[in-house]
């Protein structure tokens, strides 16, 4: 620029200059700069007021600047949050970047089950974990765990920083360099290297782990799983020579039986398991009065959440089942001498001693039920199911048990018709046969470094099996760990492994499905997964890895993109990085390594017709590759079973009956204990005791009566040379002489949650030649004296004959659906008189209506509702004094004897009573009514008077008494749910019917100038059940399923004599079972 | 009693005033608390009285800090002890007016000794009362103004449907119509203090309260038509007010609430509890003050009669409730009613029947009526019967009602007892106050049923 002065006018331009205008000199003489100039403030207050009123006439409203002021701020603040925008495809909308206020789903994968999830992410945080309805086993359901996994994402007692240690001591921090470099120093020292795992469900995964060993001389990777169905995988081994978890199709049979297999909650997939299984006890059509109905029988030492929803339930001792499960071959094969296992030899002299007679004798199931099910399954042959196994029969009779099982399946058709053996079930694949090999090893000292990932055998390990003592001869320890947990306090160097919601991934569950894991967050601490952690390590110590890791490691990288995270570049990645990353090598990390290796394999098989680019786009929009579109057209070919395989089976002897045997099983919500600093899982009442926070030893109303116990009494169990203490429950239905406790308690190191928490029992694992043997020991039991208060949620197991559940047999559904609502003319009357007008609903009028027939109990409702409505957990204290927050509960009651009763789930939630008796009594208008029929709160209006929780007659709502939200600790504030107020304490609470979720669909709708359509969406608990037994939605109109449903004969309203006009309606509970005591078989479902 | 032979007394059955007192020893005897400095025996009451109050303080304290979570309230109790102790208190409340109006429009001239310690009983026994409303509330700094319908700029309303709001109304309307009524009854005699004050800050304050009162005869015939009209406007309140708040359980469906026997109940009740309270206060005020020849046995006997008619009173409701629960062929209010007598809850139940049914049948004997220890501990019985009455309706009501599964035990903690326990201090420490600074007999009024031949 110019600045010296024009000659002709003496005009120089300011040497600073704020705009361009400012060089010209006409700018400088116009008047208005002149006028401008000579004032002392440029911004006159009163000038600034008229522009705005200036602006309101133009359109722009000082609302409207303010609005907009705040979503600038807001989109400012969101653009510094840590998003992998550039790699992440939403699943359902789909705009290019995250618009604050509205929810972006992504599809994963949790790889612990194989289920596929839909992640639920608010401005780059993961809020809400909900099936992916794509993915063909879990069909968009989860389970209460998988609902709980965000919950430990943010968990702050997750290992942060790796470290080192000497063994047992405290951890000096590293830095994530310095980690690298000092695993790949001990690495490189290291001939005969071992690498502990988990099964790993990733074929991916499995591929690293094998270009990574193999740069050295003896490196080996181990899998190893606590709750694997190892027993399942033995008795397939031996009876069809596969070690494979079977598919089995719930949904194609119509009689079940389950030798203790706890298949609806713990036992394998149960997700898809109550998905299938509750298809066939549907009696909501149009025709259900004809409806036919599967059945189910259970054969179980402990009642199990199966056992509750079985048909006819027999409790046996531990260890017993197989006896049972050979009466029914003995009566099919060699009484009725139906199947063409009738002349075989073999099968004769094992079964020979396993008369009805001799097996009802010796293990209490009466004989005419033994025939009952021998009859039934003929009947239904092809179309049944037999099942068994799990931890509470997983006993030194495990192999007899499953030769039997395989036997009648293989016997009766049911093997690949019913039963898949063709398709492995992946998850939970190796039990204690690797670890028994690596165990040997370790204690000859041929392990110079081990590494442990994702398992936690310290704690899991039975010490029958001596793992902390081989432990010690292991040269270097490095564990990659969510928290600093038992194994790890025995490592040398120890570093934290990232959350799935943090991580990549694939899954390979079963044959033909292969799913991907996305992360929808960066990692929160500085964590990295097992396969970044190697790629780090291979190009840190510069191995000589092999395959796919060769070529990924041996790319330049900045350090940058490597630490933390190594998924993530640190810039955004331009076009050319992307085509680099899609073209399968232009990554150098382990996200390279999967798109890769699924370019490699999977891209030719199933990408046909499509770039790899929109091949990898597509799938991991949708999650998942489904090559088995329809499932029901799937059918295994049968295996032929192997008579040897009944070589295991004993001959028939009878136990003392006066022995105790001892049972461990496994809970649905806290599972292996990996998720026991979780307190949303520690919180939810096991669905069949309803006690939260603590395991406790089950015994039989027998026991209880000859050992003059009640629940809560502590008992000491002597089992061998052992001794622990465990306050009592008194099982209803428990087997008389068994006793009971689950795993997965008693943590040391699992967060100030978690540890400490009830007693860990996985010590009395028994070792059996290697084999894990779980139940069926004797044990003595003593009273102690002393008192200890389990936190049940229902104390009163009863229904008293109130009108509050309805169940009733097949044949009573058959001669009247709605006979249980004409049981008590004065308590069910049809109609209430009234004489208040009605209200009047002129739109739309939610609904809900719960199936008790489907509802199996399992409570990933309570916790899905819990995620979604930011329902905080009280603690053990607050439990046993009933302040219990949870916004749906299932309520539990018993029918029949205590020995072996019935048992009924219902869930309980807000009834949004038409004639709510909440609303009346509150003075303050804090819960009211509306015209969509929904019973709302106004948490700020709310003084906490309770008056409305005392009228409630179902007890539903909920009152803060402490500052329940101050429980969510520094970073478990970035699970709530910002659509959900957060309560303070002092207000009353309680289901809405997640209207947050309604009003964000209507909003939906009404931009796009439309109604609702029935099911466009879910409530949360609607969402996740497993069991479709919730169904909601809009009942004015009446071509909605929960309109259809509730005009079901045999739906009832609870309380319905009170008037209050609920808008949940329930479906009756129908059992599959005749009142007569004879002719049984007679009665199942496929009439 | 010191200088009349009992002859006479069976002679004389109406003297209502004993000892042969002038009108000058009537306010001599009256005043002599508010002109000395305060006896020993008032010190050690009154510290005690404060002592507990600051058990009331540190409780309330404690909860409003905390949350409500330190009281043993859960989630099919969402009352306890707090309401237990509210409808208690205005229970207490109700002798006062009812002996001060109701008597007065008879014309019951043995009201005159006892009315001012009566009415004064039941503004502190409604203050009392008030305070647990308020202070059960989740969030107390709301509650206090949220429950008043003012107009506000949100449109903020309450509801009028609400029975919690109608205790607002019909508590709030008790409290100031008693303490007006009092406040007027006051007037003369505070003037009369006032005449003989001889401290002039002392002088001054009794002169502000006490109205220009000169004694006049249009003061007087102004006076006599306010009492009148204010006895009357208080007649109907100490109805109304206990039956709406047995509306607060009467209205919900809660077996064992849901009933309509509670308003008449509740009187009675309130009437007996009262009138107990009233017996306990007064044996220990006319022991302390020496007011023995104004607060005569004969007044005690016949509240001890009255005592013993509402006593039969209750006794039939409670029996009449068990008689309608089984009537009314409810499987609900059927159990609810069993429970209560023979469920876990059996020895609270069994407290109120036998406190508030049977003890007080010792009343049939005259020799009992007029026994002044056999009084007071009967009417601390029936103190504690009436506290279990309320404590057996909220709890054993709440805690085992219609869905099983929700069922759970009511069990009050350190905080709810030193709640409950406090609140006497509170009670005490202003009544105390009371005796101290103002005349606790109404000497205009006794000196009307005084035997004219005294001087004056």
């Amino acid at each position: 620029m110019n600045d010296t002065p024009s000659e002709t006018t003496g005009f120089s331009p300011p040497r600073h200059w704020i705009g361009p205008e400012e060089l010209s000199e006409s700018y400088w003489s116009d008047p208005a700069t002149v006028e401008k100039r000579s004032q002392e403030f440029h911004d006159k207050p009163i000038e600034t007021i008229a522009m705005i009123e200036r602006m309101d006439k133009l359109g722009v409203a000082r609302r409207d600047f303010l609005t907009l002021m705040g979503a600038s701020m807001a989109m400012a603040a969101t653009a510094c949050a840590r998003r992998p925008v550039t790699k992440i495809i939403p699943y359902v909308v789909r705009p290019e970047e995250v618009v604050p206020g509205v929810a972006n789903f992504y599809a994963s994968t949790d790889p612990e089950t194989g289920y596929g999830l839909l992640v639920k992410t608010r401005e780059g945080r993961p809020i809400k974990l909900e099936g992916n309805p794509d993915h063909p086993i879990n069909r968009g359901k989860l389970d209460s765990r998988r609902q709980a996994a965000i919950l430990s994402l943010y968990d702050p007692e997750r290992l942060q920083e790796p470290g080192a240690r000497a063994r047992g001591a405290a951890l000096r921090k590293l830095s994530p360099e310095e980690f690298d470099t000092q695993v790949a120093g001990k690495l490189k020292t290291s001939a005969r290297v071992r690498l502990l795992t988990s099964s790993l469900v990733s074929d991916t995964s499995k591929r690293l782990v094998g270009d990574f060993l193999k740069a050295f001389p003896n490196g080996m990777h181990v899998e190893y799983e606590a709750l694997a169905l190892e027993d399942v995988h033995a008795g397939q081994a031996e009876a069809y020579g596969t070690a494979v978890m079977p598919v089995y199709r719930f949904d194609r049979a119509d009689v079940v039986v389950s030798f203790g297999a706890d298949f609806l909650h713990t036992w394998g997939p149960s997700v898809e398991h109550a998905f299938d299984w509750s298809k066939r006890r549907k009696l909501a059509s149009e025709n259900a009065k004809h409806a036919p109905l599967s059945k189910l029988f259970m054969v179980e030492p402990i009642m199990s959440m199966t056992g509750a929803n079985a048909d006819e339930r027999f409790p046996v001792r531990a260890g017993d089942e197989f006896k049972v499960a050979l009466a029914v071959a003995n009566e099919l094969i060699l009484v009725q001498k139906h199947t063409r296992f009738a002349g075989d030899g073999a099968v004769a002299k094992a079964l020979g001693s396993y008369g009805v007679a001799a097996v009802a004798e010796s293990t209490g199931v009466p004989a005419d039920k033994i025939r009952a099910m021998a009859t039934a399954l003929w009947e239904a042959r092809g179309k049944g199911i037999v099942v068994g196994g799990g931890f509470a029969s997983q006993t030194s009779n495990s192999p007899a048990l499953h030769a039997a099982i395989n036997l009648l399946n293989s016997a009766l058709d049911n093997e690949g018709a019913t039963i898949d053996g063709s398709v492995d079930v992946l998850p939970r694949a190796s039990g204690h046969t690797g670890l028994v090999r690596l165990i040997a090893e370790m204690n000859a000292g041929q392990v110079d470094t081990l590494i442990v990932d994702r398992v936690n055998p310290s704690y899991t390990v039975s010490k029958a099996f001596g793992f902390d003592a081989a432990l010690a001869q292991v040269k270097n320890v490095i564990v990659l760990a969510d928290r600093d947990h038992e194994t790890a306090l025995n490592a040398d160097l120890v570093a934290p492994s990232s959350h799935f919601l943090e991580s990549w991934g694939d899954a390979h569950p079963r044959k033909s499905v292969w799913s991907l894991q996305q992360p929808t967050v960066s990692p929160i601490f500085s964590s990295r997964s097992l396969e970044e952690y190697l790629l780090a390590w291979a190009r840190t110590g510069k191995f000589a890895v092999t395959g796919l890791a060769a070529k990924i490691v041996g790319k330049e990288v900045a350090p940058a993109t490597l630490f933390p995270p190594a998924g993530y570049p640190a810039a955004a990645v331009t076009p050319e990085q992307k085509a680099l990353a899609t073209s399968g090598s232009g990554y150098s990390d382990w996200h390279g390594y999967l798109i890769g290796n699924w370019r490699e394999t999977l891209f030719p098989q199933h990408g046909a017709g499509r770039t790899f680019e929109s091949f990898w786009d597509e799938t991991l929009a949708l999650g998942v590759i489904n090559t088995v579109k329809d499932r029901t057209s799937a059918r295994g070919n049968a295996r032929t079973f192997r008579s040897p395989a009944l070589s295991q089976v004993p001959a028939h002897s009878t136990a003392d009956p006066d022995t105790i045997t001892f049972a461990i099983y496994v809970k649905g919500s806290i599972g292996d204990g990996s998720m026991a600093n979780n307190a949303w899982l520690q919180e939810l009442p096991d669905p069949v005791s309803t006690v939260t926070w603590d395991n406790y030893l089950n015994v039989s109303p027998r026991i209880a009566a000859l050992f003059d116990v009640k629940t809560h009494d502590v008992m000491e169990v002597t089992l061998g040379a052992e001794k622990f203490e465990l306050p009592v429950y008194v099982q209803p239905g428990h087997h008389a002489m068994t006793v009971s406790v689950a795993l997965g308690y008693g943590r040391r190191a699992a967060g100030k949650v978690g540890n400490g928490v009830g007693v860990d029992v996985s010590g009395y694992v028994q070792n059996q030649n290697g084999r894990a043997v779980y139940s069926g020991q004797t044990v003595s039991l003593r009273k102690t004296g002393r008192y200890y208060r389990l936190a049940e949620t229902q104390w009163h197991n009863a229904s008293e004959n109130r009108p509050i559940i309805n169940d009733i047999t097949i044949d009573e559904f058959r001669k009247d659906p709605a006979s249980a609502n004409h049981t008590d003319p004065h308590l069910r009357m049809a109609t209430v008189p009234s004489m208040w007008p009605k209200h009047n609903y002129p739109g739309y009028r939610w609904g809900m209506a719960i199936d008790l027939q489907s509802c199996i109990g399992c409570g990933a409702c309570a916790i899905a509702c819990q995620a979604e409505n930011n329902i905080p957990t009280v603690g053990r204290n607050n439990v046993r004094v009933s302040r219990e927050m949870h916004w749906i509960r299932i309520d539990r009651y018993y029918s029949g004897s205590a020995e072996n009763p019935n048992v009924l789930f219902q869930p309980m939630l807000c009834q949004h009573c038409e004639n709510a008796p909440c609303e009346t009594v509150c003075p303050v208008l804090a819960t009211v009514h509306d015209d969509e029929g929904t019973n709302n709160m106004a948490y700020n209006r709310c003084v906490g008077t309770r008056y409305c929780q005392n009228n409630c007659p179902y007890k539903v709502r909920r009152f803060n008494f402490f500052d329940h939200w101050k429980s969510y600790d520094s970073t478990m504030n970035l699970a709530w749910n910002p659509d959900v107020t957060v309560r303070s304490r002092g207000i009353m609470e309680k289901c809405s019917f997640c209207i947050q979720r309604i009003n964000g669909a209507k909003e939906n709708a009404k931009l796009a100038k439309r109604k609702l359509v029935d099911g466009e969406f879910q409530t949360a608990c609607q969402q996740t059940c497993p069991s479709n037994a919730i169904v909601f939605g809009d009942i004015n109109d009446p071509t909605t399923q929960v309109s259809k449903l509730k005009l079901q004969d045999h739906s009832f309203r609870v309380l319905e004599v009170l008037n209050t006009r609920p808008a949940v309606s329930y479906l009756t509970k129908v059992r599959n079972q005749s009142k007569a005591p004879h002719g049984e078989g007679a009665e199942h479902g496929h009439t | 009693m010191v200088t009349h032979s009992p002859s006479t007394e069976a002679i004389l059955p109406d003297v209502l005033v004993r000892g042969g007192k002038t009108f000058a020893d009537v306010n001599d005897d009256v005043s002599r608390p508010l002109e000395s400095f305060p006896t020993g025996k008032w010190w050690f009451l009154f510290s005690i009285c404060l002592g507990v109050l600051g058990i009331w303080a540190f409780s309330v304290g404690s909860f409003i800090y905390y949350g409500q979570g330190v009281l043993g309230i859960n989630q099919p109790s969402g009352w306890g002890t707090d309401i237990t102790n509210f409808v208690f208190w205005v229970g207490i409340g109700h002798a006062g007016t009812l002996i001060s109006a109701i008597l007065f429009l008879f014309r019951q001239k043995w009201r005159t000794a006892i009315n001012r310690s009566a009415e004064a009983m039941t503004i502190f026994a409604v203050i009392t009362a008030l305070s647990f409303p308020i202070l059960h509330t989740g969030r107390v700094w709301y509650a206090a103004f949220w429950l008043l319908p003012y107009p506000n700029q949100r449109n903020l309303w309450v509801n009028f449907r609400s029975p919690l709001l109608w205790d607002v109304f019909a508590v709030g309307t008790y409290f100031t119509v008693s303490a007006v009524f009092w406040y007027v009854g006051l007037i003369p005699d505070l003037a009369s203090v006032r005449d003989r004050a001889k401290n002039k800050i002392r002088k001054a304050i009794y002169t502000f309260l006490s109205l220009g009162w000169r004694g006049s005869n249009k003061n007087w015939s102004h006076y006599e038509v306010a009492y009148m009209i204010l006895a009357g406007l208080s007649t109907p309140l100490v109805l109304s007010v206990h039956t709406i708040v047995s509306f607060d359980f009467a209205v919900s469906q809660i077996p064992g609430w849901h009933t309509t026997i509670f308003p008449p109940y509740f009187v009675a009740g309130a009437i007996f509890s009262g009138f107990a309270m009233v017996v306990t206060l007064l044996v220990i005020m006319r022991e302390m003050f020496n007011l023995k020849a104004y607060i005569t046995l004969d007044h005690l006997e016949k509240m001890n009669k009255i005592i013993m008619a509402t006593s039969l009173m209750v006794g039939y409701a409670y029996s009449c409730e068990f008689f309608i629960a089984w009537y009314s062929g409810s499987g609900f209010e059927r159990y609810v009613f069993i429970n209560r007598a023979f469920g876990p809850y059996w020895w609270a139940y069994w407290i109120m029947t036998g406190c508030n049914v049977f003890i007080p049948q010792l009343f049939w004997s005259r020799w009992a009526r007029r026994s002044i220890p056999v009084m007071f501990v009967i009417s601390l019985f029936v103190n504690i019967g009436m506290w279990f009455e309320r404590y057996v309706i909220v709890v054993t009501s709440l805690h085992r009602d219609f869905l099983p599964s929700s069922w759970a035990m009511y069990v009050p903690t350190f905080y709810d007892w030193g709640w409950t326990l406090g609140s006497f201090g509170l009670f005490g420490s202003l009544f105390l106050l009371f005796c101290r600074f103002l005349p606790t007999i109404a000497m205009s009024e006794v000196k009307g049923v005084m035997p004219k031949e005294g001087k004056h």
